[in-house]
């Protein structure tokens, strides 16, 4: 069974990878600006929409949402044989898919399971990704470079982070649930 | 007159920012690279966001329109607005890099070709007028600023807490 394909923010472990080095800044700041326990089911699943909302709105412009992989998504290779030409079989099943930008969409499958799941308590823990089989392969697909496609992952590696802009999304909803909790 | 901050250097089509200034915040120490790092890439991305959305980074007021015709034949390759984005080679070559001797941040079109073509959109030369950087007394739109701001400000936080 494919395992899901996730980005944790959990309050940071040791050292090492960027997601921990993030994961720890929102800790930090969680405990310096909340009790832990006063963060809400709500508070995260309010959190996960708007960062899967904003990270949706960029991959729509051709944007990755991945720091290490450069700020746009890299061309397809060959236009005319996908997405093909208008009056070809994807075009035709597909109208609205087209070169350009280039935004992983094409049925709005793959896109529309992107998802989360919260975890409230003394150690919240927000987790995006992909659950569903067929998009969890897709983003593996995505981040091989599989069949020759050019590499487009929009999950970061633990060696990796998100764009500066979503991880500002990230901390900005947190100081406002900070604002909110301190009234 | 002030200089404008838009310039071709090294054959590049670029514009050249002091964050603090960019920010509306006095000039402080300076600041390190990863922060400079990240306040490139937000811009960058921010920018980029802006004109796919069909406006400007400078104002955020739409871009002129399409003429009836081009339209009509960029239906073909992506959606028909003023998104500045036809094959898209002229966006991909837009990149950051910091300057860190200045303490500055650059975002510039690589390539001549792409140079030429963003040169032309921004100043309105045998095109609409589709403004892409700041020029002379110009800024980046507010919400830009803005996230600017935020990110030196938290740098400074902490230095303060140590």
């Amino acid at each position: 069974m494919a395992k899901p394909i996730v980005f944790k923010l959990t309050p940071g472990r040791g050292k090492g990878s960027r997601n921990r080095i993030i994961a720890k800044e929102i800790r930090a700041q969680l405990t310096k600006e909340l009790n832990l326990r006063k963060i809400k089911r709500s508070d995260l699943k309010d959190l996960a929409e708007e960062f899967i909302a904003e990270k949706k709105v960029q991959i729509a412009k051709g944007i990755s949402p991945i720091r290490e992989k450069g700020r746009r998504f890299p061309a397809y290779k060959d236009p005319s044989k996908y997405p093909g030409p208008k009056r070809g079989a994807i075009r035709r099943k597909y109208p609205d898919k087209k070169p350009r930008p280039v935004n992983l969409n094409l049925s709005g499958k793959f896109l529309s399971d992107l998802t989360y799941r919260v975890r409230s308590g003394s150690k919240p823990i927000l987790t995006i990704g992909f659950w569903k089989k067929l998009s969890i392969l897709k983003e593996l697909g995505h981040r091989k470079g599989s069949s020759g496609q050019r590499k487009r992952p929009i999950i970061p590696t633990a060696d990796e982070r998100y764009s500066v802009a979503l991880e500002k999304t990230l901390f900005g909803k947190l100081q406002k649930i900070a604002l909110l909790r301190f009234k | 007159m002030a200089e404008s901050p838009t310039k071709i250097r090294n054959g590049k089509y670029g514009y050249e920012f002091d964050p603090y200034e960019l920010a509306g915040l006095d000039r402080g120490a300076k600041l390190p690279s990863d922060v400079l790092e990240d306040i490139a890439d937000f811009v960058q991305t921010k920018m980029l966001e802006t004109i796919g959305g069909a406006k400007s980074p400078v104002n955020n007021k739409p871009y002129t329109g399409l003429s009836k015709d081009y339209r009509k034949f960029k239906r073909d390759f992506g959606p028909a607005k003023p998104n500045l984005e036809l094959q898209g080679d002229m966006l991909d070559a837009l990149q950051a890099r910091i300057v860190s001797s200045r303490n500055s941040v650059v975002l510039e079109f690589e390539s001549g070709t792409q140079s030429k073509k963003a040169r032309n959109h921004d100043i309105g030369d045998t095109l609409p007028k589709r403004q892409i950087f700041p020029h002379a007394g110009e800024s980046l739109r507010p919400g830009i600023r803005q996230g600017v701001r935020s990110i030196i400000n938290d740098y400074l936080r902490e230095q303060d807490d140590g």
